[in-house]
């Protein structure tokens, strides 16, 4: 184990730590890399390129950012060491004071004579070393602001302060693209300061969105789990940390959970407007659409906006034709590329027997963002009541793209092979389902246990969907793979059920004062 | 030796009288060159940005700055707000902060981007630098000047 020593600190090469009487010093990641490079060079001057080198690996950074890295380790080090880094201009920066190392293992005793004869070598050259250190280096110049690189005279708090508010700004914009600058944003500002909450919920924050909005990584997932419970550890009634934490549990699929975390943080604060849209949407896919309205009315956005297409989707299932398509058409306009529009009114225009229309918006979307797995799998049944062949092939093939173990994309592939007659690859006991998970999956499962020819499962599955809140029963019939269920008792009793309970919600919506369009 | 300094002073007084009465000429007018450099501080560079700036096209020191010789450094943080416009504009540091700060603070305000893709520039904030100087015989050499300058911490 290798320690180093300088001035009065010692460098712990093996645990990366530096002390300073006995006491640990906050010098990691980055910051001690700098530290190390600094030593590395014996007190000689470390170019700004070999520094980005060693420290950022090779990374193009800009002589600014090694500028703050070195204002962070001279504010991590003791106090009376401001002159133990030396800023040489356009140059580069010096470690200043005299660099011993120290074994810190035990040392065997009995040294063979090579060991001996190597460490002689050392000693001699190390006398030699410091007889020309002190003859080069005898003390420390005091540092003028001159001779500083630009660090142009702010303190760090400024860069960091501006860094995440832009590190928020990206986040709040909805698209993938701002969604991954953002989560590179947060990963930087997270590995300087892991202990600050604003970095850490936000960095957790941009995580889920990326799982929820933009179908990515779930490995990312554990991660987000520890830092959303870190924050409600430490602030068990912020209701943005209760917020987050729910948002795990909805894109973990267990959404009783995630309501219970959702109906606290409302409870705290009933104003926050993406507290009242998560819980407004999870009521919707659990079928309470009367509780669900009630708050969409509440929450108006900045530009003074209701949730258009969230209500113009609770219009829809409430067999609202009308007004479903008045405010589906005014979010469309717009939002032209909000996915969640988009599909709900191509599922709205597919239950009105307006085939070729939804396959036209969503085209649309396609071209204007590339679409997500929900997208390209409602082209695909919509694709099929066309007999589109080639759309239905294509958009099996950009769903699984986007992401290859998508259990909704695997149920229509295994369906489609079916219906080839080929071999069907995906065994019926392959996503575990709950309680807990959303009721859209039971319909996959179902479309997959039809391609497994088992009728009594897709119908055990169809009849958890509808006991657990999916009541689209006209969507349902639209969707190839129930057609040949058509005439089954059963099925049909299902699709009533969910039916009468619509009836039952929309008679407790009727009773809500619902504002109309063109005035707001 | 001596006989080549008193050539050396000769051409010299020579030459002084022949710049003179050229200036004479020109009436003896005084050239102030002034130039303005920006230095994006957050983020590093303007790739990052989601918008360009339209308006000024090429930064040149504002007549009213040059008026009251104003001259320094000063460092905005800002946000582009979603019509391209600088709003929340907070004076993080100006040196010297007397006359300086109200000519800045009002350039940078007349300022205006465009959003580099068709979906639209995202509302972000910035941290900027900017160096205004005045000096130099040339508008080369008064560029140099702010450069130097631009490197220097913007501390009194």
């Amino acid at each position: 184990m290798d320690v180093l020593i300088t001035a009065k600190l010692e460098i712990n090469l093996e645990q990366r730590t530096v002390s300073h009487n006995q006491q640990v010093l906050p010098i990691k990641g980055l910051t001690f890399d700098m530290l190390l490079a600094l030593l590395d060079a014996r007190n000689h001057i470390v170019s700004l390129k070999e520094l980005s080198l060693q420290v950022w690996k090779g990374k193009v950074v800009s002589d600014d950012t090694i500028a703050q890295r070195i204002s962070l380790l001279r504010k991590a080090l003791p106090n009376d060491s401001e002159n133990y880094i030396e800023s040489v201009r356009s140059e580069g920066y010096r470690w200043l004071p005299a660099i011993k190392k120290r074994e810190v293992e035990e040392q065997p005793s009995r040294k063979s004579p090579a060991i001996m004869l190597v460490i002689g070598a050392m000693a001699v050259f190390g006398i030699l070393f410091m007889i020309w250190f002190s003859a080069y280096q005898p003390q420390p110049e005091p540092i003028t602001t001159q001779q500083k690189p630009i660090e142009h005279g702010l303190d760090i708090s400024v860069y960091t302060r501006i860094k995440l508010a832009r590190a928020q700004q990206y986040a709040s914009a909805p698209t993938a693209e701002a969604n991954r600058i953002a989560i590179e944003m947060y990963r930087d500002l997270y590995a300087d300061s892991q202990d600050d909450i604003l970095v850490a919920f936000g960095l957790a924050r941009v995580l889920v969105d990326n799982v929820a909005m933009f179908d990515g990584d779930r490995t990312v997932l554990p991660e987000v789990e520890r830092i959303s419970r870190d924050l409600l550890l430490q602030q068990p009634t912020e209701p943005g940390f209760l917020w987050l934490r729910g948002y795990y549990f909805e894109v973990t699929g267990e959404l009783p959970t995630a309501i219970d975390y959702y109906e606290s943080a409302a409870q705290l604060d009933s104003e926050d407007a993406s507290v009242g849209l998560s819980l407004a949407s999870l009521y919707v896919e659990k079928g309470r659409l009367f509780d669900a309205m009630s708050l969409y009315l509440q929450q108006i956005s900045d530009n003074q906006r209701y949730p258009l297409a969230p209500i113009a989707y609770i219009f829809h299932l409430t067999d609202q034709t009308a007004l479903a398509r008045e405010w589906y058409t005014a979010a469309v306009q717009l939002n032209p590329d909000n996915e969640y529009a988009r599909i709900r009114f191509a599922q709205f225009l597919l239950t009105n027997d307006e085939h070729q229309e939804a396959l036209d918006t969503l085209l649309d979307l396609h071209r204007l963002t590339g679409g997500t797995v929900d997208s390209h799998l409602t082209t695909l049944s919509t694709a099929l009541l066309l007999n589109d062949q080639q759309t239905v092939s294509q958009s099996l093939r950009q769903a699984l793209q986007i992401s290859p173990n998508d259990f909704s994309a695997l149920a229509w592939q295994a369906w489609l092979d079916y219906q080839a007659g080929k071999p069907v690859t995906t065994p019926l006991d392959r996503l575990p389902l709950s309680e807990q998970s959303h009721p859209e999956l039971y319909i996959s499962k179902s479309i997959l246990a039809l391609a497994h020819e088992d009728i009594e499962t897709a119908l055990v599955m169809l009849s958890r969907a509808q006991r657990l809140g999916y009541m689209d029963n006209r969507y349902i019939e639209q969707l190839m793979p129930f057609e040949q269920l058509a005439d089954n008792r059963l099925f049909q009793e299902l699709l009533l059920m969910m039916q009468s309970r619509q009836a039952t919600q929309r008679q407790r919506i009727d009773l809500l004062n619902i504002p109309s369009l063109s005035g707001n | 030796m001596k006989r080549n300094s008193i050539i050396a002073a000769l051409t010299a007084a020579l030459l002084t009288l022949c710049f003179s009465s050229v200036s004479q000429a020109n009436q003896d007018r005084v050239v102030l060159q002034a130039d303005v450099v920006e230095t994006l501080l957050v983020p590093e560079t303007a790739e990052a940005l989601s918008w360009q700036r339209v308006t000024p096209q090429e930064l040149a020191m504002p007549r009213g700055a040059v008026r009251a010789g104003a001259k320094g450094c000063a460092i905005f943080s800002f946000s582009i707000n979603s019509k391209g416009e600088p709003t929340n504009i907070k004076t993080e540091k100006v040196v010297p902060s007397f006359g300086l700060r109200r000519h800045a603070k009002n350039y940078l305000e007349s300022w205006r981007f465009e959003p580099k893709s068709e979906g639209g520039g995202i509302e972000e904030s910035v941290l900027l630098r900017l160096d205004f100087c005045t000096g130099g015989a040339t508008p080369k050499e008064a560029n140099e000047i702010c450069l130097y300058q631009a490197t220097l911490p913007c501390n009194k």
